[in-house]
């Protein structure tokens, strides 16, 4: 009896867990097309099928992609509600990918200081002489709060301010701290270099706003 | 059907020794420690875990569903910090082996609410990790080499009973969908031979996760080594499930088949392991990818059937 029981519930994991790790098409939407990333990559796919004699247009494609995607998460979503409630309290989902759309438009990010009317940069990504908070910045929780993709990170504000926080108190002359990420756009080799860097999410913290 | 049922049931009434979970148990569990350890020199816990009211990041008026943490304490700083003292206490002792399912169990609960806190810094890994850690602590990976058996039997060893291999299967079906799942994932036009097989050079300029400056890997010469690193990666994930025939073939090693017999003399699943290895390590020197490279490889010996271990490890001792 308890063997049976046992193959039956393994069964039930294997087959739960394995519908909800099942990679299905991603949904794209209106947000999604504000990426430059995202617009590279249905541009590359549709020139791609063009290129092989179908005709199709970005907008063609975009809406197979949505048509493809809708149905399949329409259909998971309701067998996995049951299951919902012993997933959020593990909070253990299913559903992996490792840098799935490379990020051609990387950004580096940017913390400057200032003294009276002189900015200095005290870190920045791409530059292994200006690492002030390296050790900080570069731990994996902390990094997951900075790392932009096309949006603003959620919690960016908390998080330059904190930053600004330490930097007054690291640098007592400091009078203000500006965070910036930097939009840069990596080209392949043979391709003309993109030396364009479009300053995003500029915030500024003058000392004793901080939040520390 | 019932052919079929009854290979199911008896696959998952299996028995073997505990060695190669509780070398999962040991080694997820340094790992881990390593982590919030760091997390602790670094000051962090009293921000990252602690609620924006009270000098931490976490507005929880913001949240649909706080976690049950904050129904329970104030989320201060202090409470922050106790939360990763008991994190540690907890892992350090799965690790040892002390207590091993409570302190688990234990240890999953808070590490899942330290995700619900801060849900941005709960990485891919770290769902991986508590998935695996549920798995653990359903088994008897603390049967050996851990203070428990020395307890129970006198030995760190223990006494050599087997324990339930399902487990360890359904850590190796998990280890298949998480690679299996990467794969497919992967539908940028840069992990194909039609946008040049360019995703790792494209990942590797990311400022953000580089581990220096691979700019030079542009070079007419070193490119094309990129572009094979990308096929290599997307081609090994995506040949995942060979390892569940893999592992099956070899236990029904007996029987005919061409496929059969290519995929054990070949051993798919030794070059499945050791392309794996490859891949972390060279991950772990090229991006900052935190515990990932390493958390995933301490899993690794769940490939490997105990025996293998065994005697792999009276090979491998001096004398």
């Amino acid at each position: 009896m308890r063997d049976h029981l046992r193959a039956v519930l393994l069964a039930l994991v294997v087959g739960v867990n394995g519908l909800a790790a099942l990679q299905l098409p991603a949904r794209i939407t209106d947000k999604d097309l504000q990426n430059p990333v995202v617009r590279d990559e249905l541009t590359m796919w549709t020139d791609l099928i063009v290129g092989v004699g179908v005709p199709l247009s970005e907008d063609q494609l975009l809406q197979g992609v949505r048509l493809v995607s809708q149905t399949p998460h329409a259909i998971r979503k309701p067998i996995l509600a049951p299951f919902r409630p012993l997933y959020r309290i593990t909070w253990s989902w299913q559903g992996w990918g490792l840098f799935d759309t490379p990020d051609s438009r990387p950004h580096i990010l940017r913390v400057e200081g200032r003294r009276d009317a002189d900015w200095f940069i005290l870190y920045d990504s791409a530059n292994p002489d200006q690492r002030w908070m390296g050790a900080t910045l570069h731990y994996r929780r902390v990094r997951a709060l900075y790392a932009p993709g096309n949006r603003k990170p959620r919690h960016w504000e908390p998080f330059v301010d904190w930053l600004a926080g330490v930097a007054f108190e690291d640098f007592p002359d400091l009078e203000e701290v500006r965070v910036t990420a930097l939009r840069t756009h990596t080209t392949l080799p043979g391709e003309e270099p993109d030396l364009n860097r479009k300053p995003r999410f500029v915030r500024s913290v003058l000392r004793g706003e901080d939040t520390r | 059907m019932s052919r079929w049922y009854r290979w199911w049931a008896s696959l998952w009434n299996r028995q073997e020794s505990p060695l190669s979970l509780a070398w999962v148990r040991i080694g997820l569990s340094a790992v881990i420690a390593m982590d919030l350890l760091k997390m602790g020199a670094l000051e962090l816990p009293g921000w990252l875990w602690a609620e924006a009211a009270f000098g931490g990041l976490w507005d929880l008026s913001e949240r649909a569903r706080p976690p049950e943490l904050s129904m329970l304490f104030a989320l201060t700083p202090t409470v922050a910090w106790g939360l990763w003292a008991v994190l540690l206490g907890s892992v350090a002792c799965f690790g040892a082996g002390l207590f091993t399912r409570l302190s688990g169990l234990i240890f999953l609960m808070l590490y899942a609410q330290s995700a619900i806190l801060n849900d941005p810094s709960d990485r891919a890994i770290d769902r991986l990790i508590r998935l695996v850690f549920i798995l653990l602590i359903f088994s008897r990976c603390g049967d050996t080499l851990s203070l428990d058996a020395r307890r129970r039997t006198g030995s760190f060893w223990g006494d050599g009973a087997p324990i339930p291999s399902w487990p360890r299967y359904l850590i190796i079906v998990q280890m298949v969908m998480v690679y299996w799942g990467a794969g497919l994932a992967k539908t940028s036009i840069y992990w194909f031979p039609w946008g040049g097989y360019s995703a790792l050079y494209v990942i590797l300029q990311d400022p953000i996760y580089a581990t220096r400056d691979w700019s030079f890997l542009g070079h007419p010469a070193l490119f094309p080594l990129t572009q094979l690193g990308t096929a290599m990666t997307h081609l090994w994930e995506l040949s995942a499930p060979i390892l569940v025939f893999a592992f099956h073939y070899r236990d029904t090693r007996l029987r005919k088949g061409r496929i059969r017999s290519l995929l054990n003399r070949l051993d798919a699943r030794l070059l499945f392991v050791g392309l794996g290895v490859v891949f972390h390590l060279l991950l772990m020197m090229s991006l900052r990818l935190g515990i990932f490279p390493l958390a995933m490889l301490s899993l690794y010996p769940v490939f490997f059937h105990p025996d293998e271990l065994q005697s792999a490890w009276r090979r491998l001792r001096p004398g």
